[in-house]
């Protein structure tokens, strides 16, 4: 019973894994902190665990897709984070590639 | 936050950042400070479950290091493994070669029990050693990410799908044309021991007659030092054949053309050694009389037939055809089962 439990989880996680990354994308043409990040998403319904996000923020800036600044300006150092001019296009051709799949996917979903 | 929880952050966030590379820790420790202290700032929340919500910073940890580590990954794994076994059937070889060579110089180390143990010790040491060693390599070069390639492959293209057609897909080998790796391995084997055998019989002799043995050679001793070059050089041969025979796996073209080399040579070989050379012991016959204290006269005798002239012939002739029965399978099994 457990193992259903958990290829079921595996496979949800997958599925959410792939989401991701446009997610992220989609909310940084602002400079935005990580933990406002993480609470944005969640307003608006995307599940996004804290863990997984710093880390994935670092790993996109590594990519050349986000920059990021140290603000010492308030009460604690904050690290904003915004999209590249190279993030702004990847991003543009993720939404439109993501636009097909769903389509698609409706379609094969609505046919069952 | 209060003192209290302060040091609980703390102690959370050195164990996540303990584990990642030195260069990112000091911003991740600040990362993690600004991220701790924001989730504080919620309304009652405790800093149990807010590192609870964190969770284990073991994972933390390998999420910032990428999710996937290996000693080895995949892009070296195969050329790992094979530089790995060629290694150990390598040192393992010369270990036991060189084991055997002790052997044969000295015999007297045959009869110690400290004699085999230290050569199995030998082989686990270099195996073990040398596993560590090439691993270690490895390891570097992944974390490096060195780009290369053992093995040069042409870089995969489109124009190669462009130009491929069914046409030329390698022929599947036939069961029969299959040559046994067994087959071979116990030959290269066979063929090395002989050739040590041979080149240290002197010494062996010596050795024998030290112990009181008498030994009587139907060799003739005298040009020995003309036949064992010979002897070995055609040794090397059958050793070349067998050895294409093992890396190429089954009959083929190449096969068939080292048998027809190396069958050519173990005839001119057998010819030159028995017919042209003076290759028995003249004495033979009466040496063993001698060393036995006894006489061969009747015919019932075995050795009473010893003649060096019968016997070369004999044993030429036993050579030759041998050599032209598996010259011939192997030209058989090539036509007929090894496509080209």
């Amino acid at each position: 019973m457990g193992e259903k439990k958990e290829t079921m989880e595996n496979l949800l996680l997958e599925l959410r894994r792939g989401t991701l990354v446009l997610s992220v994308l989609s909310q940084l043409k602002e400079p935005k902190y990580g933990y406002a990040l993480v609470q944005g998403l969640e307003g608006q319904g995307v599940k996004i665990e804290t863990n997984t996000l710093y880390p994935l923020l670092r790993r996109l800036e590594k990519q050349g897709l986000l920059a990021s600044d140290w603000e010492t300006g308030g009460s604690k150092p904050r690290k904003y984070y915004r999209r590249t001019p190279s993030g702004d296009e990847v991003y543009e051709e993720l939404k439109k590639q993501w636009q097909g799949i769903s389509a698609t996917m409706e379609k094969l979903l609505q046919e069952n | 936050m209060a003192r209290q929880e302060n040091d609980m952050a703390e102690r959370y966030i050195y164990e996540v950042t303990r584990r990642v590379p030195k260069g990112q820790r000091e911003e991740i420790q600040l990362e993690l400070r600004e991220l701790i202290s924001d989730m504080m700032e919620r309304d009652g929340a405790q800093i149990e479950e807010v590192l609870a919500e964190l969770g284990n910073p073991k994972d933390f940890a390998q999420k910032y290091n990428g999710e996937r580590q290996y000693l080895v990954g995949p892009e070296y794994y195969e050329d790992y493994c094979w530089v790995i076994k060629l290694f150990l059937a390598s040192a393992a070889g010369l270990n036991l070669a060189a084991a055997v060579f002790q052997g044969a110089i000295s015999p007297g180390h045959l009869l110690r029990v400290s004699f085999y143990l230290g050569t199995i010790m030998n082989i686990m040491v270099s195996l073990m050693g040398g596993f560590g060693l090439i691993t270690f390599i490895f390891a570097v070069l992944e974390r490096q990410n060195v780009k290369f390639k053992i093995w040069r492959e042409k870089e995969w293209s489109v124009e190669q799908l462009k130009q491929w057609s069914p046409a030329i897909l390698p022929p599947v080998p036939d069961e029969k044309a299959r040559i046994s790796r067994g087959d071979c391995i116990v030959g290269i084997v066979c063929t090395i021991l002989f050739g040590i055998a041979l080149a240290f019989a002197p010494e062996w002799a010596h050795w024998l007659e030290d112990t009181k043995v008498k030994v009587v050679v139907p060799f003739n001793l005298e040009i020995w030092h003309i036949v064992l070059p010979l002897l070995l050089a055609n040794l090397c041969i059958s050793l070349v054949h067998e050895i294409i025979k093992l890396m190429a796996g089954r009959y083929c073209t190449m096969v068939m053309a080292s048998q027809l080399m190396s069958g050519a040579a173990d005839i001119v070989f057998a010819i030159i050694v028995l017919g042209v050379l003076p290759f028995w012991n003249a004495n033979f016959v009466e040496e063993l009389e001698k060393a036995c204290k006894i006489e061969i006269v009747s015919k019932g005798d075995l050795l009473f037939y010893w003649d060096s002239g019968i016997v070369s012939g004999v044993l030429m002739a036993m050579i030759i055809l041998v050599t032209l029965a598996e010259t011939g399978v192997t030209v058989y099994k090539t036509l007929r089962y090894g496509k080209v």
